[in-house]
Order: structure tokens, then C-alpha cells, then sequence
């Protein structure tokens, strides 16, 4: 009895392993690409109530322009479009679809008061019919920007699992010449798109090497604004300051440590060598990261703040390193490629490396994977400098010249989007991306 | 054939009665022939001759003693005595003549009876001789049947032996041309199961690069992501219904991206012809970079 209910049990197992028949199969498909094209997108017109015929701001049309920069996005011209609903009961999926378009944001404005609107906004899924996002945001006219790169941003996030930079700033060295002897530096931080740009220093000196502080609200820079050069650490909020390396020699080069607690610089001291030094920032205590005859600058931390890479000519020639972010430890060389590697960046995943490459006499921004060594040339310039990733790692910010002109400009880290940022007067330099965190 | 034997044998058979019926007839005519009398001849004995002339001598001699007046009468007696004895004695010679007739006649008769017996006995030797030629022939005959009999059966027999071999060959040729057939078919069938894995394979590869067209790869799709979509279609490939089967990615905009790529491929690809079509199709996305 017993053996019977085994060999019935062994049974039920053996079927119970014995796999579908190879005719009973699904058909298998396996898709091992796509394609890196831009999502069609359709941002109709807002709608607009409210005492003036007009609304104060086209919102539709700002995040039409930051979708659209951030090249994954193809927002469908105004005047191609069939309908211009503003109301999801207006939205007819049948329209969009025979344009091909994926998703369509609708929205209205209303005016609450007199400096008061509620923007309300609908983005949808054509192909299933259905709404992505839906929200109703109160803004002023001042904040009208801020508020559609909000939109920009969220409709980014939805789409491509990343965070938006549209809200994010950059700030950015610029040099105005009225005369050999007559020069004004500014410190300038903009919005993304290179709107709302203010001063944040002034000097007739040289201004250089701005960097965020982790939360957004700092800026470390260097000024010789005192004949020779220091490094100041900026609230933004305020503008209160405070000067926090002015040893003798070259004070340059300034990075916040991810924690936010140190700044990595160069320093020359009294013997005249380049080495890269920590500072801690709560009590000032310097340590001396590389020690060597050759010049060691242009920090950068890892994003796990464990190591630091910087550009030394140990070598003979500017190479990148990398080292411990503790005394004592011994550098290793990054970079093999090419006989000019300088001013590198760690990408906020820690995983890629941006620097300025020479080659053929020409610098350009690359992409270094440090992993596998493999560098990857973003830019297309003769003499670009100082990149800078988006915090989103998606972008990178860099200065390029443009008829004897520094001017800014943008690369995809995929290669795909390359755009100029709206520029101000005067010579443009040394751009950096702020972090996600706002002021 | 058959009623030709049949034939053969009746007439053998009449043959045989036909000689039995003359051998027969022969045989007993013989006798009858002996035993019937000549027609008008009258057959007296020679004894009885005799007898009756002492008979005679004896009454004339009591005549004579007995009368004599007899005499003349006897004269008369004697007269028509030797008239008589004339006339017996011419009776006699005709006897005599008739005797030696009659025993001529019989040597003749018996010299015919001797000839004919001859004859017959020729005859009967013509007609032994025909008969044992008739055996013979018929023993001939016989033997020639049984001859051509045995020839037959042994040309039926080798008909049937070639026949048999015949059918034996037909039977191995068929069966060779069955098995070639069959070899040609399984052949065939590996041939286009082959050709429909092939056509299945083909199938799978029109709708992967159909979706790969429509599938809008957002940026935060890593190297690992493996996701499997339970798609139904209709059999003119419209996509009715697409189901995540499992997926290690928890990013919404990936799976929709990836749905999405098989709603927008809409209609998929058709089967090549001689592909069963398949309602159910899982598809997965696995990047190969």
C-alpha cells in the first residue's frame, strides 16, 4: 500500500517535471535593442482664464524647450497639431496616435488673484490611453520659469526614470574687457537654460574655479581679488562669505567633498610645489594628500569621497591620478590614452570620468570609463575646458570658444545632444553644475 | 483448355469402343457363319445309304420266291426293277456326284472356312496389331499428354515459379520504392520541420525587429535588464493584451516603454506561410550591450 503511494508520488513527480512538448511552445522572441530616438511628444498650448487676454507666461512653451534640449524628447511643432485640447474630456487619444505622437501634455492656467495662477497639467500616454501624471501647482509670474522647468522636470522623470535638470543651476566665470586695464570678473549663477542670471561676486581680478557645495546652497571659488589668489566659500541665500585658504603661494583649485565637510584644493605653500591638500572646513585642519615634485592639481573626488583623481605631470606629461583621500598614500595612474589628459570630473554615479583630452592639438571633452579604459570623445571643439556633469549625470556642461569667445555648451554623456546655453555678455568660462538641492 | 481435355479424352474413349466393337463383332460372327447352311442343299448321310440298298435286295428275293406271277410282273417288276436300278444307280452317281459335290463343296467351304479363318485370324492379328497400335498410340498419346501434362504443369509450374518471382520482385521493388518514398517523405518532413523552425525562427526575428523599431529605450535601461511580455495577438497581429511575465526591473517607465514598443508595433509581423500562426507570443527584452 504504502509502496504503491510512493511509486504514485514518483509519478506525480516525474509529471510534474516532464516539460511542456517542444510543439506546445510559445513562440520566443527576444528583442536585444531599441532605438535611442526622441520620444514624440506633443505639449499643446495651456488654456488661460483670467483678466487679461493673454496668460502672463507660455508655460507649454518653456517645457517644450527644456523637453526638447534634453534631446529625448521631440515636441511636435505647434502648427502640425490637429486639436489643442486643455481639458482631458477635450483629449482624443485617435488624433495623436494617427501623428505618431507617444505622449501629450495638456494643461490650464487660471488666475487666482492678482499675482496668483494655479497652473494644472495632464500628461498621457497615448499609446494606452491613459494619464501619466495629473497636478495643479500654485505659482506667481516671477516663479513662471521655475515653475515650468518643474513640469519639465517631472515629465522627464516619468518618461526616463531619471531625474529632470531643468530647476538645476550652473554657475559660470565670466570676464568683461573694457580695456587692457579695465577688466570686470564675475561669478555668475543661472538657471540651467542660462535664464535668471545673477552675480554672485564681482571683482576686477581674476575670479576662477567656482564649485556647489553638495547641497546647492555654497560656492567655493578662488579670487585674487587681494592681488593674490584665496578661496572663499559663499552662502547664496545671503552672499555672506568666508575666506577659507589664503596661504602663501597658489591657493586654487577648490572641490567640496561629497559629505560637504571638505574642500579639496592645490596648494603651493613656501617651496613653489603643486600638491592637492584637504581642508576640513569645521576646524581647518589641512592634510597633504600628494606629495611630489611635479604639479598635482585639479582635484575631484570619488562619489564615494574615498579617493580623490587629480591631473599631475609626474609623468612628463598632464595625466590623470588617482589616490586615497588620506595622506600618505601612493597615486595611480587614470589615464593612458593620448599625451594631454587634464581637469577631470567624477560622473555623480562614480562610474565615468569627464576630462579634457588633447588630440591632434585640439581639446576636447571625453568620457573615460576607468574600468575598461575606454575614452570616449563628446566634444566637437578646438579648446574645450572644464566639464562638469548635470547631477543627474545625463549632461555634461563645458566651455567652448566661439570667435574668440568663451561661451557655454552642453553634451549628452551619450553623445546624441549637443546645445549651446543661452550666453551673457563677455567671455565665459568655467561653468559647473549645481547639484539637485535647491538654495 | 479444359474442355479441350475433355474432348481429348472422349475421343480416346470412343476410339477404344470403336475397336472393342469391331474386335467383338468379328469375333462373334464367326461362329453363325459355321453353323447356317447353304440355302437349297440337302444333306443325306452316307450310312443311311447303305442301309437302305440291303433293304431293298432282301425284299426283291422274297418277291421272287413268294410268285411267279409274280414273274412278269416281276418281268415288269425286274424292268421297273432296273429301271429303278437305273434310276438308283443314276440316283446314286448323283449322290456320288452330289457327295463329291457336297464333299468339293465342303473342301471348298472348308478351304473358305480355312481362308477366312485365315482372314480372320489376320484380321483379328490386323486388328490385335491395330489395337496394341492403338494402345500403343493410345500409351503414346497418353504419354505425350501426360507428357505434355507434365510439360504443362511444369510450364505452369514455372509460371507460377516466374510469376511468384515476378511478384516477388514486384513486391521487392515496391517495397523498395515504398521505402525510398518513405525515406524521400521523412526527408521531406525533416526537410520542412527543419524549414518551419527555420520559418519560426524567421517569424520570431520579424517581430523582434518590428518591436525593436517601437521600442523607445529610455536612458535608465541598464545592460541587465531581462523582462518577458505575455503578448496576444490576433491573427492578423493586432495586439490585444500585453502582460509583464516577470521582469527585474521595477522602473515604470521601462516596463511601459517596453509595452508600449509592442503596442506601437501593432500589427506584429504575420507568420511566413506554412507557420502556424500563435496567439500567445512571449516576447523578452534583454539589451546586448
Amino acid at each position: 500500500m504504502q509502496s504503491t503511494w510512493l511509486r504514485l508520488r514518483a509519478l506525480i513527480v516525474v509529471f510534474a517535471l516532464t516539460p511542456a512538448a517542444p510543439a506546445l511552445a510559445q513562440l520566443e522572441v527576444t528583442v536585444s535593442r531599441g532605438v535611442e530616438r526622441p520620444v514624440p511628444t506633443a505639449i499643446v498650448p495651456f488654456g488661460w482664464q483670467g483678466n487679461a487676454d493673454d496668460a502672463p507666461f507660455d508655460v507649454a512653451a518653456l517645457v517644450e524647450q527644456d523637453l526638447g534640449n534634453s534631446g529625448y524628447f521631440d515636441p511636435m511643432a505647434r502648427r502640425d497639431m490637429v486639436s489643442r485640447p486643455t481639458r482631458a474630456s477635450d483629449l482624443n487619444f485617435q488624433d495623436w496616435r494617427i501623428v505618431d505622437v507617444d505622449i501629450v501634455l495638456i494643461g490650464q492656467m487660471t488666475q487666482d488673484a492678482a499675482d496668483r495662477y494655479t497652473i494644472s497639467f495632464q500628461l498621457f500616454d497615448v499609446t494606452r490611453a491613459e494619464q501619466l501624471l495629473g497636478f495643479r501647482v500654485s505659482t506667481t509670474s516671477a516663479e513662471m520659469r521655475s515653475t515650468s522647468h518643474q513640469i519639465a522636470d517631472m515629465i522627464y522623470e516619468e518618461m526616463t526614470g531619471i531625474p529632470g535638470i531643468f530647476s538645476t543651476r550652473i554657475a559660470y566665470i565670466t570676464e568683461e574687457r573694457f580695456s587692457p586695464d579695465e577688466r570686470v570678473f564675475r561669478l555668475i549663477v543661472a538657471d540651467a537654460d542660462g535664464f535668471n542670471a545673477r552675480t554672485v561676486a564681482e571683482s576686477s581680478q581674476p575670479l576662477m574655479s567656482p564649485a556647489f557645495s553638495p547641497d546647492g546652497r555654497q560656492i567655493a571659488y578662488v579670487s585674487f581679488e587681494e592681488q593674490q589668489s584665496a578661496i572663499y566659500v559663499q552662502t547664496l541665500r545671503t552672499g555672506s562669505r568666508q575666506r577659507v585658504s589664503a596661504r602663501v603661494g597658489i591657493n586654487g583649485a577648490p572641490v567640496f567633498s561629497p559629505d560637504g565637510r571638505r574642500l579639496a584644493l592645490t596648494l603651493s605653500l613656501n617651496d613653489g610645489n603643486l600638491d592637492v591638500y584637504t581642508l576640513d572646513l569645521s576646524n581647518q585642519v589641512l592634510r597633504r594628500i600628494t606629495q611630489n615634485s611635479a604639479i598635482d592639481t585639479e582635484a575631484s573626488w570619488s562619489a564615494d569621497g574615498e579617493f580623490i583623481y587629480f591631473t599631475s605631470d609626474r609623468a612628463g606629461s598632464p595625466q590623470i591620478y588617482r589616490v586615497e583621500a588620506e595622506p600618505g598614500n601612493r597615486a595611480q595612474r587614470v589615464t593612458f590614452e593620448g599625451t594631454y589628459n587634464t581637469r577631470v570630473r567624477v560622473s555623480p554615479d562614480g562610474g565615468t570620468l569627464a576630462l579634457v583630452h588633447r588630440n591632434q592639438s585640439r581639446d576636447r571633452i571625453a568620457l573615460l570609463n576607468p574600468e575598461n579604459g575606454f575614452l570616449n570623445i563628446l566634444s566637437q571643439g578646438q579648446l574645450d575646458e572644464s566639464p562638469s556633469f548635470a547631477p543627474n549625470g545625463a549632461m555634461i556642461i563645458y566651455a567652448t570658444r566661439d570667435q574668440g569667445q568663451g561661451v557655454l555648451a552642453a553634451v549628452s554623456t551619450d553623445g546624441r545632444v549637443h546645445q549651446r546655453i543661452a550666453s551673457v555678455a563677455g567671455d565665459v568660462r568655467e561653468p559647473v553644475w549645481s547639484p539637485y538641492a535647491r538654495p | 483448355m479444359a474442355s479441350r481435355r475433355t474432348d481429348q479424352h472422349l475421343a480416346f474413349a470412343l476410339s477404344i469402343f470403336g475397336h472393342a466393337a469391331i474386335v467383338a463383332a468379328l469375333t462373334f460372327s464367326i461362329p453363325l457363319g459355321r453353323t447356317r447352311p447353304s440355302a437349297g442343299e440337302i444333306v443325306v448321310p452316307i450310312e443311311t445309304v447303305m442301309i437302305n440298298e440291303a433293304a431293298i435286295e432282301a425284299e426283291i428275293a422274297r418277291m421272287e420266291a413268294a410268285e411267279e406271277a409274280e414273274r412278269i410282273r416281276q418281268a415288269e417288276e425286274a424292268e421297273r426293277v432296273r429301271q429303278q436300278q437305273e434310276a438308283e444307280q443314276r440316283e446314286l452317281e448323283r449322290i456320288r456326284l452330289e457327295r463329291e459335290a457336297a464333299e468339293q463343296a465342303a473342301e471348298l467351304e472348308r478351304q473358305r472356312v480355312e481362308v477366312e479363318a485365315a482372314a480372320e485370324r489376320e484380321r483379328l492379328l490386323i486388328l490385335e496389331r491395330e489395337r496394341e497400335e492403338a494402345q500403343r498410340l493410345a500409351e503414346q498419346e497418353r504419354l505425350e499428354r501426360e507428357r505434355l501434362q507434365a510439360e504443362r504443369i511444369a510450364a505452369e509450374q514455372a509460371a507460377e515459379e516466374a510469376r511468384l518471382r515476378r511478384e516477388a520482385e514486384e513486391r521487392a521493388r515496391r517495397e523498395a520504392v515504398e521505402a525510398e518514398i518513405a525515406r524521400a517523405i521523412a526527408a521531406e518532413q525533416e526537410a520542412r520541420a527543419a524549414r518551419d523552425a527555420g520559418l519560426r525562427d524567421q517569424w520570431a526575428r520579424a517581430i523582434s525587429d518590428r518591436v525593436a523599431l517601437y521600442w523607445i529605450r529610455p536612458p535608465n535601461v541598464s545592460s541587465e535588464l531581462e523582462c518577458v511580455l505575455i503578448v496576444t495577438q490576433l491573427p492578423n497581429g493586432d495586439v490585444v493584451n500585453v502582460t509583464v511575465d516577470q521582469c527585474n526591473t521595477n522602473d515604470g517607465n521601462i516596463i511601459r516603454s517596453i509595452e508600449n514598443a509592442v503596442l506601437n508595433a501593432s500589427p506584429l509581423p504575420q507568420p511566413p506561410r506554412g507557420v502556424a500562426f500563435e496567439r500567445v507570443v512571449r516576447i523578452t527584452f534583454r539589451p546586448d550591450d
